[in-house]
């Protein structure tokens, strides 16, 4: 077998502890959360390398044998797959081993770190600096790291919480062995490898996101300076059908900066089930019913919709944005809730997002995750359709929407039960049409988790398919590296 | 030389401070407050202390995950720092706050 040939030879690369090929020490590898059987995804080996050269010797092993590696750096990616793969028999090739902070520069508040870094293991190097920096994290902060997460687009909700927006040069190794250094960081003794991430020439960074065309690292990041003021609150609008006017409310604060971040949109579903268990809530047949969950958030003083933001910078603007952002909600027919308190949005790693895990009790989560333009209209239309096709397959309607640039990322869990496979499967069978009828209405997605990935780049279209297609040859001729990643292959 | 080692020094000491993957915990505590904690001291999970769980029962469910649980990779965490965490919890006291409830 070409795998156990790769994995042994891997041995004499990393040492023998640092391999794993027997089902019980690859079973935490195999398990997902998403609706799909674990089979379909299931890693055939490990590998863990601690140094860029033992990651160059693995790829070029891998290609002589003809094996898959599919690069992990924390090996997380709750409700998108975890650390498995997209096809069963690859290779994880986990990179937690490789987690040292390489610099951190207080000047330009920048850092350059390694794969398996964590987001608490540099919040807490900072704090022994005693450096006044915040960074940015998505929901499972503690647990994941800044280069997994920013290779995935994943985001936070501080003003830096566009991750890959705010990452500054990679290392990346290609299939060939190749050390490519993107963006400044191929000048001889540069200088500026975290300060200017265009570089000269294509802007790379993005191709090695999202895709499998090299294995990243090292990354850089910009860290954001501590704010000397902020302040949190939860903007609330009573009905569903408020949805379009709370977006276009909140655009402007949005396109002009009064609102520091991207913040949370949480239906009143999401909050119920992060905070209640669904048995109390309704044991009746069928998804939840939007009356049923409106009338158990409005006994916790939850309205349909619920926008959670803060400001920040000195005390004046703090004041003044405050101001500002409370005339309009409460022009746009909502209340503001004050100094309402979302740890993530102000620097504090939390893994309370997860309390979603006990709606249910079981371990089923899947995000479906599509843009909405940033348009009141656009934003009531995927609710109505999303809402619908959930009803129908009997899955609880919920959404976690950011709004970022000019776009909402509409983040949509679904929490199931992963050992009641009825439904699980109707839970996927959801995932799929959501999918496809999303894709009918013009709408494309954020991101995916394996086992959609094929169907989420057939709504993006042939020609890109094609394109990423040519890359992956030009890059990776013997697609050694997580064939099926986003859907590309050679 | 010496310059160059003391300078070397301090700038690798602090990152391997707060390392955090298999072999570099500083110790069953540090494990707990940069991972398990997060859940298991904030109600997203049960708490463990004060219950005399026995030890040998948890390295299993760290390395399989619960349902709700994600499950712990022997990069991050090794088999002798799991073992050693699983007879501090088993032997820790129920925390303050819970021990109030």
């Amino acid at each position: 077998m070409a795998v156990e040939a790769f994995l042994t030879a891997a041995a004499t690369v990393v040492g023998k502890d640092h391999v794993i090929a027997d089902p019980s020490g690859l079973a935490p590898f195999a398990r997902i959360m998403l609706p799909l059987p674990e089979k379909e995804h299931a890693p055939a080996g490990v590998v863990s390398p601690k140094t860029v050269e033992e990651v160059q010797a693995l790829l070029r092993l891998a290609g002589e044998h003809k094996a898959h590696l599919w690069p992990t750096s924390t090996g997380r990616n709750f409700g998108y797959g975890t650390s498995a793969t997209a096809t069963p028999g690859q290779v994880i090739l986990d990179l937690r081993r490789m987690n040292r902070i390489l610099d951190v520069d207080p000047v330009l508040c920048t850092a350059l770190v390694e794969p398996g870094v964590t987001y608490k293991q540099l919040q807490d190097h900072l704090r022994a600096e005693k450096l006044e920096l915040w960074i940015d994290f998505p929901a499972p902060g503690p647990l994941v790291g800044p280069v997994g997460n920013t290779l995935e687009r994943g985001g936070g909700t501080t003003p830096y919480g566009d991750h890959f927006g705010n990452s500054c040069g990679y290392e990346v190794v290609l299939a060939d062995g190749t050390v490519l250094r993107t963006g400044m960081g191929g000048v001889k003794d540069t200088t500026s490898w975290q300060a200017f991430r265009y570089g000269y020439g294509p802007f790379l960074d993005g191709i090695f996101t999202q895709s499998n065309f090299g294995v990243v690292t090292k990354m850089g990041l910009w860290l954001m300076p501590a704010p000397p003021a902020h302040r949190s609150g939860m903007a609330v609008w009573q009905k569903p059908d408020d949805i379009a006017r709370l977006i276009d409310a909140l655009r402007p604060l949005r396109f002009d900066g009064t609102i520091g971040n991207f913040g949370t949109l949480a239906d009143c579903n999401l909050i119920l089930a992060s905070s209640k268990r669904r048995r109390d809530v309704y044991d009746g047949p069928g998804a939840l019913p939007l009356e049923v969950g409106l009338a158990e958030g409005r006994k916790m003083g939850l309205g349909a919709w619920q926008y959670l933001f803060s400001v920040y910078g000195r005390p004046d603007r703090v004041a003044s944005d405050w101001a500002v952002i409370e005339k309009a909600v409460v022009a746009a027919g909502g209340t503001l809730v004050p100094d309402v308190y979302d740890p993530m949005q102000v620097g504090v790693l939390s893994l309370k997002t997860f309390s979603l895990l006990n709606w249910v009790g079981g371990h089923g989560l899947a995000w479906f995750s599509p843009v909405t333009p940033m348009r009141g209209a656009d934003a009531a239309r995927q609710m109505t359709l999303a809402r619908g096709i959930m009803d129908r397959h009997g899955v609880d309607f919920m959404t976690g929407m950011t709004l970022n640039g000019r776009e909402g990322l509409n983040v949509m869990p679904m929490v199931f039960d992963r050992s009641d496979a009825a439904s699980t499967a109707r839970h996927r069978a959801c995932f799929e049409e959501l999918i496809a009828a999303f894709g009918a209405a013009g709408y494309g997605f954020y991101r995916t988790g394996i086992g959609f990935m094929d169907k989420v780049a057939a709504v993006h279209g042939e020609a890109q398919i094609e394109v990423n297609r040519r890359i992956k040859r030009a890059l990776d001729p013997g697609g050694v590296i997580a064939p099926g990643k986003s859907g590309i292959r050679i | 030389m010496i310059r160059a080692t003391i300078i070397l020094l301090s700038l690798v000491t602090p990152t391997l401070a707060s390392a955090q993957s298999a072999g570099q915990w500083r110790g069953p505590e540090h494990i707990w407050g940069a991972s398990c904690g997060y859940c298991h001291d904030e109600g997203v999970g049960p708490q463990l202390r004060g219950r005399k769980l026995p030890a040998e029962l948890i390295p299993p469910v760290v390395r399989q995950g619960l349902p709700g649980m994600p499950s712990f990779h022997p990069s991050e965490i090794d088999e002798r720092e799991l073992a050693s965490l699983a007879r501090w919890i088993t032997r820790s006291p129920a925390p303050a706050r819970a021990a109030a409830k």
